[in-house]
């Protein structure tokens, strides 16, 4: 029986495309998933973000029933992902691009297709017929003859011309050459903008999420750190740069270091790396009342913005 | 699906109708009287067939199925996964495609010997013809069911090893392998044998039922 989202998830995860809740997954001694949650919003492009190993594919992997979860729940479409009846209903509705990018080897590009072709009843053929074209792909050619470029496009045209709802995407454009990325992010756009389909995409090519997402969750040891928009993120995520005066004393520099800070309603400290002598935070929300207690104790403080890289490496350890 | 598994397996099939044939070269020569052809039948087909149904039943998707969870699985498998079709849907089309290969060979090669070899035609009656391919298509489907068992539970490496040790099983070196392939399905021409055929058939059915279960149970359990 088919749990209504409502059941499985709470407060503002109803309605969401996609909703995992506290997913946990080993392989063998080897954490993959460690309590995550995410929601993904219907009709956005959403990016997880993550270093490798960090539980990217493996939350792929349990969207398509292709591993199931040790414990947690999901629904895709306000099916269950943990069965396997939902899960086939699930991939009707789902496109997906593998990070490999493998097709059946021993089949030409025509054959792939016409044998996707005949899963989805949704098949749009006028989209299939233009992305041919447009990808300068050759009918006859065996999948296993063509280049990692030219296979991602036939992966992308078999996903998107499903009829889908979701496009799932592990690494798109990992491997491509520049200007193959850049038509297939193009591709990508384009198809969002004309039929609204969500796009989940796992990637690390940062500049490439920061031009085509709306949203991000950033991943370490299988779990989200962070979740937000792109645009809130860019406007609200901020750096409080702390910096001791010199004439303090030793004593008032250990109590400046152990400050119990006012954090306001709605306001996260991300991270922190403080010390005696000053140090950041990186923050989400009202940086400016931060920096102002700080400010009130007699340190320089100033406050900037965060590119999406620097949380990146920040949030998965790369950059203290 | 089924083209997919058809694609699958032709290059298999291809294989084993070159040793079919190969093998029919060897054995066809209109001097030889029935009762050398009685031992044909009896000791070298049933063999040969059950070679075939262990090739074909091997590799294509079981052997990308097999994959422990967390390793590398194979490319394919994933873009496989991914189309809204069950798990169970999967394997069975598979086998059942690699089924009917063995069991077209098996028709196929018996016609060319029939009509290659009028002794074989004084040998058996229509109806003893019949039933003796009844016994080795039983045969034949256990033999092709443990291999596409194997293919199921082994990585690729081992079911490599595991259809080889099968192929020498019934080849003659291990005695149960040859009551199911020299006794059980000869059992119409070989009348001295006391075991009712219906019991030899049913047997295999059951055993054959028993490990397609296994192996979609398995297949279904599985985790990539």
């Amino acid at each position: 029986m088919t749990v209504p989202p409502t059941e499985l998830l709470d407060g503002d995860r109803r309605g969401a495309l996609i909703a995992l809740k506290d997913l946990h997954k080993r392989h063998g001694d080897t954490v993959a998933l460690r309590g995550l949650t995410l929601t993904v919003p219907e009709g956005a492009i959403f990016a997880l973000l993550g270093p490798n190993g960090c539980g990217k594919t493996t939350t792929i992997k349990l969207l398509l029933g292709m591993a199931r979860a040790d414990s947690g729940r999901g629904t895709v479409f306000g099916l269950r992902i943990d069965d396997e009846r939902d899960s086939v209903a699930i991939r009707l509705r789902t496109g997906f691009v593998s990070e490999t990018k493998e097709l059946f080897q021993q089949m030409d590009v025509q054959t792939t297709i016409r044998l996707v072709r005949s899963f989805y009843p949704r098949w749009d053929s006028a989209l299939e017929h233009r992305l041919l074209k447009e990808f300068a792909l050759t009918s006859n050619k065996k999948t296993s003859a063509l280049s990692k470029g030219m296979r991602a496009k036939l992966a992308l045209l078999v996903a998107c011309c499903r009829g889908a709802d979701l496009l799932v995407l592990d690494e798109p454009t990992d491997g491509l050459d520049p200007a193959a990325a850049e038509q297939l992010l193009e591709t990508l756009v384009s198809m969002v903008a004309e039929t609204g389909l969500t796009v989940l995409l796992s990637s690390h090519q940062l500049h490439e999420v920061e031009r085509v997402a709306d949203g991000v969750a950033i991943m370490r040891d299988g779990a989200v750190v962070l979740r937000g928009e792109l645009d809130e993120l860019r406007a609200r995520v901020r750096r409080v740069e702390v910096r001791c005066p010199v004439e303090q004393t030793a004593f008032e520099r250990a109590s400046f270091a152990e400050i119990a800070l006012t954090i306001p309603d709605g306001t996260t400290e991300i991270a922190s790396a403080m010390s005696n002598n000053g140090g950041s935070l990186l923050v989400r929300g009202e940086a400016d009342v931060i920096a102002a207690q700080y400010a009130a104790l007699g340190a320089d403080v100033s406050v900037h913005a965060v590119p999406l890289r620097e949380l990146f490496l920040t949030l998965t350890g790369v950059r203290a | 699906m089924w083209y997919k598994s058809w694609v699958e397996v032709r290059w298999r099939l291809v294989l084993m109708a070159l040793l079919n044939t190969f093998i029919a070269a060897l054995l066809l020569d209109d001097t030889v009287p029935a009762a050398v052809w009685r031992n044909r039948l009896i000791g070298n087909l049933p063999i040969v067939f059950a070679m075939n149904a262990i090739v074909l039943a091997g590799s294509g998707i079981a052997s990308q199925l097999s994959q422990r969870p967390g390793q590398l699985v194979h490319p394919s498998m994933m873009f496989l996964l991914s189309l809204p079709i069950t798990r169970s849907r999967i394997v069975l089309v598979r086998q059942a495609v690699g089924a009917i290969a063995s069991l077209v060979l098996l028709f196929a090669t018996m016609a060319v010997y029939v009509i290659a070899a009028p002794e074989i035609r004084e040998l058996i009656t229509l109806s003893s013809g019949a039933l003796f391919l009844a016994c080795i298509t039983s045969v034949l489907l256990v033999a092709y069911a443990v291999s596409a068992l194997l293919s199921t539970v082994l990585d690729q490496l081992w079911q490599t090893y595991g259809a080889l040790a099968l192929i020498a099983a019934v080849l003659g070196g291990f005695p149960a392998a040859r009551f199911w392939t020299v006794v059980l399905a000869p059992a119409e021409l070989v009348t001295r044998h006391w075991m009712p055929v219906s019991i030899g058939i049913t047997t295999c059915a059951t055993l054959t039922a028993a490990m397609v279960v296994i192996s979609v149970r398995t297949v279904q359990r599985k985790q990539f």
